[in-house]
């Protein structure tokens, strides 16, 4: 049951000591839309959504960059997913391309991120900093004991207190943190006053609802709130909180909010029922934060979902008023490469007869197992896709799309199998030892600078620089091509690990 | 996915569930399966004002095809 909405507040309290509790202890919750701020029907308006950055849709900037879109996908898994992504980074800042744009990266090129978890860890950094985060990411966050410091802000005296707050908790203070030590307490305003690509869009979960929350404006727009305001390390805290080890982060509902009009996409979707179930489903899922308001949300860890940060990407590319959907005529070659640092534990569990413990066992295998059992079927549902889109490119004529691309950088690919299992045995946790951490750099770039499909999409590209046409693709011809700009990748040094 | 094609006297942006984007008259538009309602961007020189359509079991060979036709 929800209150009204004059009566609710982040945080009740009703007797002294309980609001001194609360004044010291209450996170911040969301900010109410401004009438002003409110969407169209199109769903497009203020605040950080694709269409507003590279300036705007209108603009003759935003139609260029659509040439080339790359998306990006970096998956859960701590301070492991955020090296390996950081190293498929590096790869893509070496990766020279002269097509579209003469002298660029394939960095420059991208277009959007979506990520989990640790990988959101990344992916806000170089949203916020661009190029600053091949000279101070590693030391700000990868090679840092952020779990040891998160143990110790919740240990200190001060924080006892505020702890004793029922709307205050240990995400908040991973939250602070964050904001102070790594994001330079930068908001979504920030980013959207950069008005620069890449779209970052940091995956939560819905624990009440079990689905995705990406901290994107159009999201917010559900929840009648601002992105604006909200520290970008609150985003990374909510898609990096982890399930027994961290709260829920919670947001407040301003729903029902007068003037306020969900996208028709989302009201046509729910007569979808037999035409198509998930976008039926989702479109439910979604206007129910308007149609069936509750005053909060609490988000966890974005794996819960996805843990490989590629369902946003599917969605805007499916959904119509989707940021890819809406431009794909435009795009000439789409990208997409997923970074997962997936990793398979020993299975100990079963070596014994005796029911395995809740905790830590069950709740492990509850919170991670069905996580990386869809990631596979998430990677197998864009490559469909991608096929479907290379068939359809048949018609030829009256039909324009793009050229897709679908990688998916794993440990999988590593050849060697020790050092495969090697790579598979590094846990999740926000502190690795630094050889691990240099290793999984080196091993991220590499993978990608080895990736067959990275290396037909570099390719082609240089083909298309060349003057040659978007097809055939170098994929058709020879699955080994042997690109300039991936044979130029120098990877850093991995360290001597693993020791043989 | 599925796919449309918007007959037109001219080329003209056209208008899925209220937002604009690449989508053009005369070429053939990808969506996922389901419903929407579809008009062209201004001038509002044609008719109907929009129309309404399920797309379910199309081809890029065999589109589902619609009409709007120029007004004086």
């Amino acid at each position: 049951m929800r209150g009204n909405a004059a009566s609710r507040r982040a945080c009740p309290a009703p007797i002294l000591l309980l609001a001194l509790v609360a004044a010291v202890g209450c996170a911040p919750t969301t900010v109410r839309l401004a009438p002003a701020q409110l969407p169209a029907k199109s769903g497009d308006g203020p605040g950080y959504r694709f269409q507003n950055l590279a300036g705007g849709r209108d603009a003759a900037t935003f139609q260029d960059q659509n040439r080339f879109f790359v998306c990006l996908t970096f998956s859960g898994g701590g301070t492991r997913a955020a090296a390996l992504a950081y190293g498929a980074m590096i790869a893509l800042h070496q990766a020279r391309i002269d097509w579209p744009h003469p002298g660029a990266t394939l960095l420059d090129e991208v277009d959007c991120i979506s990520s989990v978890s640790g990988g959101s860890f990344t992916a806000a950094y170089y949203g916020l900093f661009r190029d600053e985060l091949f000279t101070s990411f590693a030391d700000r966050f990868l090679y840092r004991d952020i779990q040891g410091r998160l143990v110790l802000r919740a240990l200190a005296p001060w924080n006892w207190v505020r702890l004793l707050s029922p709307y205050f908790s240990r995400i908040d203070i991973a939250a602070e943190l964050y904001d102070a030590r790594i994001f330079a307490r930068k908001r979504y305003a920030d980013l959207v006053a950069a008005g620069r690509r890449p779209y970052v869009i940091l995956n939560a979960t819905n624990i009440a609802r079990g689905t995705r929350f990406p901290f994107t404006q159009d999201q917010f727009d559900l929840i009648g709130s601002d992105l604006g305001p909200v520290a970008v390390a609150r985003g990374v805290a909510a898609s990096s909180a982890f399930p027994f080890l961290l709260s829920p982060l919670t947001l407040e509902n301003h729903q029902p909010l007068e003037g306020f009009q969900p996208p028709s996409d989302y009201r046509l979707g729910l007569r979808d029922y037999y035409a198509n179930r998930s976008r039926y489903y989702w479109a439910q899922s979604q206007l129910a934060y308007v149609d069936d308001p509750h005053p909060y949300v609490h988000l966890m860890d974005g794996g819960l979902a996805d843990n490989i940060g590629l369902r946003s990407i599917i969605n805007a590319y499916e959904q119509s008023n989707g940021f890819i959907s809406r431009d794909l005529g435009r795009i000439e070659r789409l990208a997409i490469i997923a970074v997962n640092a997936r990793t398979k534990s020993k299975d100990t569990i079963s070596d014994h007869r005796r029911t395995p413990h809740i905790v830590p066992s069950v709740a492990l295998a509850t919170a991670t197992t069905g996580m990386d059992n869809y990631s596979f079927d998430t990677v197998d549902l864009a490559s469909r896709l991608a096929a479907d889109l290379r068939q359809a490119q048949l018609a030829g004529g009256r039909f324009h799309a793009p050229v897709p691309y679908v990688a998916e950088i794993s440990f999988e690919a590593i050849p060697d199998r020790r050092v495969r299992d090697a790579f598979y045995a590094i846990g999740t946790s926000f502190h690795l030892p630094a050889a691990q951490v240099r290793a999984l750099i080196h091993m991220g770039c590499e993978l990608v600078k080895n990736d067959p499909t990275v290396r037909c999409l570099l390719a082609d590209v240089e083909r298309a620089a060349a003057g040659r046409g978007p097809t055939p693709s170098a994929c058709e011809e020879d699955t080994d091509a042997h690109p300039r700009a991936a044979e130029d990748i120098a990877c850093p040094d991995a360290g001597g690990w693993p020791p043989s | 996915m599925e796919f449309l094609v918007v007959e037109f006297d001219g080329d003209r942006g056209v208008v899925i569930n209220d937002a604009t984007g690449a989508w053009r008259t005369n070429e053939i538009l990808q969506l996922q399966a389901g419903s929407y309602v579809v008009a062209l961007e201004p001038p509002n020189d044609f008719l109907p004002a929009s129309i309404p359509v399920v797309l379910a079991h199309t081809a890029v060979l065999r589109p589902k095809t619609i009409r709007f036709d120029r007004v004086p």
